[in-house]
């Protein structure tokens, strides 16, 4: 390939596309060779792929062998039949939109508050005195802690299932938003006083922006909270959702329900995460473009 | 004055606790909440001349027991394939995919099928508790490996290290802070794991079956035993590995102000 480069090289007008072009030397081969790289990539892509394949591969033999007993070990097209039945007939689908609205409802109603409460101690020096050490230390108490005491107060109906879940995700936004606006420049906080700005104006114009990347990054850590809070308060006080059906599977042994659960619970807790990544991308895409500015 | 001023400082943030505290015994003895619901911080103090107190005690050292075990196993594993994926280019292509995909379900999920598959038993439990540390371990090895300078790694091929020299000397004491926190997290969530396992096995001895116990006969003095069972050993699980970790990574912070 080397000569063919350097005589491509040779030509004049060549050279400069090559110094202009963004990719640089690797771009610059010729065609037989640019087919090399690329499949390369998606072979290597394609390598994560191996270790799922192979498992599933193992799991049928061992499903098909009758090495372990079908409770145990369901083979693997029975656990698809069941998520693609369970998706098109609407149970799975069902159970899903049940504990995806109570994840919302909780979710939104905890980071709310925790979004309110944060700013209130990053915003005022005697609450955070009087507040912050109490706050860290309850925080400490694993939500599955709180479980007992809610539950006696609650009872088991659904009231407790959005508290646990408002709760999981109100520490982390009250975490985030208090960091958040505790970091904000004191040189931008000056600006805002030079400025005489009223209250809302630093709330909307300083604030706001100011902790914004923390805010997300608290609203992620809100919603996943709340989805795994949701997973384990249903399956401990299962009346209806994905948790229950999982629940329900494993009491009478129907593994293949219980796993087609897991994956349920897996794609889902994915895709709410992925969504919200890319929300995040572009609401703070002027932040990034600032950055640059301010670098160059 | 400055001394007075300071006491008084740091006594300001108890204010708020000792006014729940208030609130808590005055709401008991105005009636505002039933025995059911709450009992006064005396009598929680009381249930520990209670004969039930032998069984809080009894049921921490089994959650110990079974923290210990399952971080022992889950953390060990993790550290393993947290090396394996960020020392290895292929391991990390073969590998990470599925480590991140199955790492998308919630914790609890997994408990109907460890269950099914590893009893209600100890082994359920020990199990569920690795699975809990295995992650944050797996995650903090492959972040402090892959994040050790370019130029430690340069050092270390100058002194034509062979790759087990490297490990030790000069990968392994890079990424200490990072894997130290991993363990950490480990520790922590395998905690709440054993005592969740507990709480929703309902089956054994542990911190966990005290909770369930008192709730489901009312005894609110055992299930308040409990939490501050918890929440203490938490506490306390976050102060003596803070403390250690300052010991272990002393030669980092005397390093790096030498730098400065």
């Amino acid at each position: 390939m080397q000569p063919a480069v350097r005589s491509l090289a040779a030509d004049v007008g060549a050279a400069e596309a090559l110094i202009a072009a963004p990719g640089g030397v690797a771009q610059w081969t010729s065609p037989t060779r640019l087919a090399w790289p690329a499949l390369s990539r998606v072979l290597r892509r394609l390598e994560g792929l191996g270790l799922p394949i192979a498992v599933l591969v193992l799991w049928a033999i061992a499903a098909r062998q009758a090495w372990l007993p079908t409770q145990i070990l369901p083979p693997p097209e029975r656990v698809w039949e069941v998520l693609v039945d369970g998706l098109a007939g609407g149970d799975l689908l069902h159970a899903l939109g049940v504990s995806l609205m109570r994840v919302l409802e909780g979710c939104l109603i905890g980071s709310a508050l925790g979004l309110a409460f944060g700013v209130l101690l990053a915003s005022s020096r005697v609450s955070e005195v009087l507040l912050y050490p109490t706050f860290k230390a309850l925080a400490q108490i694993p939500t599955i802690g709180w479980l007992p005491l809610l539950m006696l107060v609650f009872g088991l109906e659904d009231a407790l299932k959005l508290v646990i879940i408002a709760k999981s995700s109100f520490i982390p936004m009250a975490f985030n938003a208090f960091e958040g606006v505790r970091a904000i420049p004191d040189s931008l906080t000056e600006v805002g006083t030079v400025l005489r700005l009223n209250l809302r104006q630093r709330l909307l114009r300083l604030v706001l922006p100011g902790s914004l990347p923390a805010l997300f990054t608290g609203q992620r850590l809100a919603i996943s909270h709340a989805w795994k809070a949701m997973v384990a308060v249903e399956i401990l006080v299962s009346t209806d959702g994905i948790g229950a059906t999982m629940l329900a599977g494993r009491q009478f042994f129907q593994l293949d329900v219980v796993m087609a659960c897991i994956v349920v619970i897996g794609v889902t807790g994915f895709l709410i995460d992925r969504a919200f990544v890319f929300v995040e991308r572009r609401a703070l895409r002027w932040r990034v473009a600032g950055n640059v500015e301010d670098r160059s | 004055m400055n001394a007075l001023h300071r006491t008084l400082l740091s006594a300001r943030s108890w204010l708020v606790p000792v006014a729940l505290v208030l609130l808590w015994e005055a709401s008991i003895r105005l009636h505002w909440v039933g025995p059911n619901v709450l009992t006064s911080w005396a009598d929680v103090l009381g249930a520990l001349r209670t004969p039930e107190a032998a069984e809080v005690w009894q049921g921490w050292l089994w959650t110990v027991r079974r923290l210990v075990s399952g971080v022992v196993l889950g953390a060990s594993g993790g550290l393993a394939l947290g090396m394996l994926m960020a020392l290895s280019g292929r391991a990390e292509r073969l590998i990470g995919p599925s480590f991140h995909g199955v790492r998308q379900v919630a914790l609890f999920a997994w408990i109907p099928l460890i269950t099914a598959w590893f009893g209600n038993g100890e082994w359920g439990k020990t199990v569920f508790v690795a699975t809990a540390a295995f992650y944050p371990m797996a995650m903090g090895s492959i972040d402090g490996l892959r994040g050790v300078p370019r130029a430690w790694r340069e050092v270390g091929a100058v002194l034509k290290l062979g790759p087990g020299q490297r490990l030790v000397r000069i990968l392994l004491p890079a990424a200490a802070p990072s894997i130290l926190a991993g363990l950490q997290l480990s520790l922590i969530y395998g905690w709440l794991a054993a005592i969740g396992a507990e709480y929703m096995l309902g089956v054994g001895i542990g911190l966990g079956n005290v909770l369930e116990a008192g709730r489901e006969q009312f005894r609110m003095d055992l299930v308040l035993l409990g939490l501050c069972a918890i929440g203490l050993s938490g506490a306390a699980i976050n102060a003596v590995f803070d403390r250690l970790r300052c010991h272990v990574l002393r030669w980092r912070i005397a390093g790096a102000g030498r730098a400065v």
